[in-house]
């Protein structure tokens, strides 16, 4: 009787010891906030200066797997999968457009041209629309990041100007995904670039 | 050879006969059973018999049967004009055990096929050839002579009942055939019909069947039952008729009126009234009654005889006379000639006995009456038909002596209902006339003006209140817009961008997505494996990405 009552109880534990398990933790990672990519003294003007073209920025529109709140991981060609416990902090369109915006502002402040987030609010003055259509924005097999869409912009009447397709592509130097974020951020850097030259060539000049 | 055979035979002997050849039995035989059939023919048939009828239409010698109750009982021999050559005579042999039906009132008559008012009938006749039937009598008397009927007697002989006579009017409203009723029932007929061209009134024979012929008593009365009778009163129409048999034949009905004893039973033949309908029988019933004139001077067109004369809605009397066939005039066409009309008030009517020493007394007690008022007029009894009756009432003026016309009492006579009328609207007319009317439409003129000028100021005062009242509605209602809007205003500023409400909104929308973007991970293990919170074995890690090799 004393030795099933034993047997019975290093069952149990047994049970309990092969249930129990290290809980994994969730990380969070944010695209518009880190270090700085810009010194100190380079101030982002907010304010537009006067006889500057206003661009409002609509909030970017990215593909739906993008969009589940984990980090995504392309595996081969055509596999992607979403990361568990690597998620983003905040809504990636939210974080994207404001860190574009940004970017833009700081890149084009020698051309006159300002960018400020849409608020979709009635206006007599419509101003020229930016839209971005992110259809990867994924770290990859092949220790690269890749920011791929187009981006379309919009006179004051709603007419298509200009529409381009955008392709950046940044190498993984180290593990992890928080390597991969910090080129993600890197990418929206160099594809504001891509559009602040753009938008000058066909505004300003 | 023939010579061997003949010198064979012996040679024949011949000897007379001495008795009968036994052969003649067979015709002997024959004719005793002829004989007898003949004897036995004779000695049973019936006796012979003769019939005579105006015509032989449809009888044939030696065919046509004579039968009792569709049972044969004899046979037509033959058919022969009688001597005075107005009719026929029919040979008849009956059969022996029918002999006792030959009786002096047996009846014979032809049935043939006939139609008429009461139905068709002789139908089977038609195939099987008229036949003559035979009703058989009473009388203890025989015979072999009779007269044959042209037609069904409506009573057979020997039916047990009562024989009556029913004295109609001077017009035929009834004929053979027609039935006599008792509260609906069948209970005798009329048998035949008679004119009696002295009198002026037509006599009908009539037979009650027996057991209701102990209903004909000392006080039954007849009545007509022929169509439809309807009368319109207060209480509404009432409609009475006979049986669709009466409405089309025709018929009568009896019964003792209920206000008198039911008298005694009559046992032989007895005479009847006829009476037109059933209320004729109460309004003709009394013996006694006095003669009295009226004198018009109006028309008396409508007023016939026949025509009531009532008191207050209760017949008193009957007018007897419309004619002015009297001595005392000479003259009708003379302006101030008056028209008589006679009428007679029965004293049973007015509270007095049906007998002639109440006369004198009601007599009397009218004339007391008539020197109180009491006055005579005409009164119209149907607006339709536009007959007229005499109507009796107190007038305010009494007369103070009466007059007699021809020997009899003269009623005073008031003018008629039309004649009042006219003289009331001349009256009025005249009344009319003596009014100021002009004076009148003048004052009317100036008043219908100032009326006319004060519902003009109303209308201008009722235009200036509807625009008034417009504006005020109007700006109660702006009113009330603007009340609303302001609401929708304070509402939309509470939610618009900005606002503290829309800025707790965005926290709380921020803080549930934050939630659910926590609960993904633990919602996307549990849909892939909803043990896993359990049993985490197996689990696998996030696949990370490398970086590129040195």
């Amino acid at each position: 009787m004393i030795y099933i009552r034993r047997t019975i109880v290093s069952l149990l534990a047994a049970t309990l010891i092969g249930c129990a398990s290290e809980a994994q933790t969730t990380k969070f990672y944010s695209l518009d906030v880190g270090h700085q990519l810009h010194t100190a003294t380079q101030r982002i003007k907010v304010a537009p200066k006067e006889n500057t073209i206003n661009i409002q920025v609509l909030p970017v529109e990215v593909a739906s797997y993008l969009d589940n709140g984990g980090l995504v991981i392309q595996i081969g060609e055509h596999e992607l999968v979403t990361a568990n416990y690597h998620r983003w902090a905040q809504p990636l369109k939210e974080s994207f457009t404001r860190l574009l915006i940004r970017e833009l502002n700081f890149v084009s402040d020698n051309h006159k041209v300002h960018y400020e987030q849409s608020n979709h609010a009635y206006s007599a003055d419509k101003p020229i629309e930016l839209l971005i259509e992110l259809e990867q924005f994924h770290a990859t097999d092949q220790a690269t990041v890749v920011a791929r869409g187009r981006y379309i912009l919009l006179n004051d009447s709603g007419q298509k100007i200009d529409e381009s397709h955008f392709e950046v592509i940044e190498e993984l130097s180290r593990d992890g995904y928080l390597h991969s974020v910090e080129q993600l951020k890197k990418a929206v850097t160099n594809l504001s670039r891509l559009i602040s030259n753009d938008v000058a060539r066909l505004l300003i000049n | 050879m023939t010579t061997e055979l003949e010198s064979e035979l012996p040679p024949a002997e011949i000897e007379p006969i001495k008795t009968l050849s036994k052969i003649w039995l067979v015709p002997i035989i024959a004719a005793l059973i002829g004989g007898w059939m003949l004897y036995f023919h004779i000695s049973n048939q019936g006796p012979q018999i003769q019939i005579s009828f105006e015509t032989g239409d449809g009888i044939e010698a030696g065919k046509t049967k004579i039968k009792i109750k569709n049972v044969e009982v004899g046979t037509v021999e033959s058919l022969a004009l009688s001597a005075t050559d107005d009719g026929v005579v029919v040979t008849a042999r009956i059969q022996n055990n029918s002999v006792h039906l030959l009786k002096s009132d047996t009846q014979f008559w032809v049935v043939r096929p006939k139609i008429g008012k009461g139905g068709v009938s002789g139908l089977s006749t038609l195939l099987s050839g008229a036949y003559i039937e035979l009703a058989p009598g009473s009388s203890a008397q025989e015979t072999d002579e009779f007269i044959g009927l042209e037609n069904e007697p409506v009573t057979p002989a020997g039916t047990p009942g009562l024989h009556i006579t029913l004295v109609g009017g001077s017009y035929k409203a009834l004929d053979v055939g027609d039935s006599i009723l008792f509260h609906g029932i069948e209970v005798g007929r009329i048998e035949y019909v008679h004119f009696n061209t002295q009198e002026r009134v037509v006599y009908y024979n009539a037979f009650i069947d027996s057991p209701y012929d102990s209903l004909i008593t000392t006080n039954t009365k007849f009545w007509e039952v022929s169509g439809v009778e309807v009368e319109l009163s207060a209480d509404g129409i009432r409609v009475q008729s006979g049986t669709i048999e009466t409405m089309i034949a025709g018929g009568v009905t009896f019964d003792v009126p209920k206000d008198m004893v039911r008298g005694e039973r009559v046992t032989e033949r007895e005479f009847f009234n006829v009476f037109p309908n059933r209320d004729a029988i109460y309004e003709n019933r009394f013996t006694h009654s006095m003669q009295l004139i009226l004198l018009f001077k109006n028309s008396i067109r409508g007023l016939t005889p026949g025509a009531p004369v009532e008191y207050k809605g209760i017949r008193v009397g009957t007018v007897t006379r419309t004619d002015a066939e009297y001595d005392e005039i000479t003259r009708i066409l003379n302006q101030d000639s008056l028209i008589p009309v006679m009428i007679s008030i029965e004293p049973a009517r007015i509270g007095f006995s049906d007998d002639a020493d109440a006369l004198p007394i009601a007599m009397e007690e009218l004339r007391k009456l008539l020197l109180k008022g009491l006055q005579g007029g005409l009164a119209n009894g149907n607006l339709l038909t536009g007959s007229k009756y005499i109507e009796l009432e107190y007038a305010e003026n009494p007369v103070t002596e009466l007059q007699t016309f021809s020997d009899y009492m003269v009623i005073p006579t008031f003018d008629s209902q039309f004649a009042q009328i006219v003289t009331q609207v001349s009256k009025l007319l005249d009344k009319v006339n003596k009014m100021p009317i002009e004076n009148v439409v003048v004052s009317a003129e100036d008043s219908l003006k100032q009326m006319t000028e004060t519902l003009k100021d109303f209308e201008k005062s009722s235009e200036a209140l509807t625009i008034l009242l417009q504006q005020a509605e109007q700006n109660q209602l702006i009113e009330t817009v603007n009340s609303s809007l302001a609401s929708i205003q304070q509402l939309t500023n509470d939610f618009s961008s900005g606002s503290p409400t829309h800025k707790e909104l965005e926290k709380t929308l921020y803080t549930m997505k934050k939630t659910l973007a926590e609960l993904e991970p633990l919602l996307t293990q549990l849909n892939q494996k909803p043990n896993s919170l359990i049993f985490n074995n197996g689990k696998k890690k996030d696949i990370e990405p490398k970086g590129s090799k040195p």
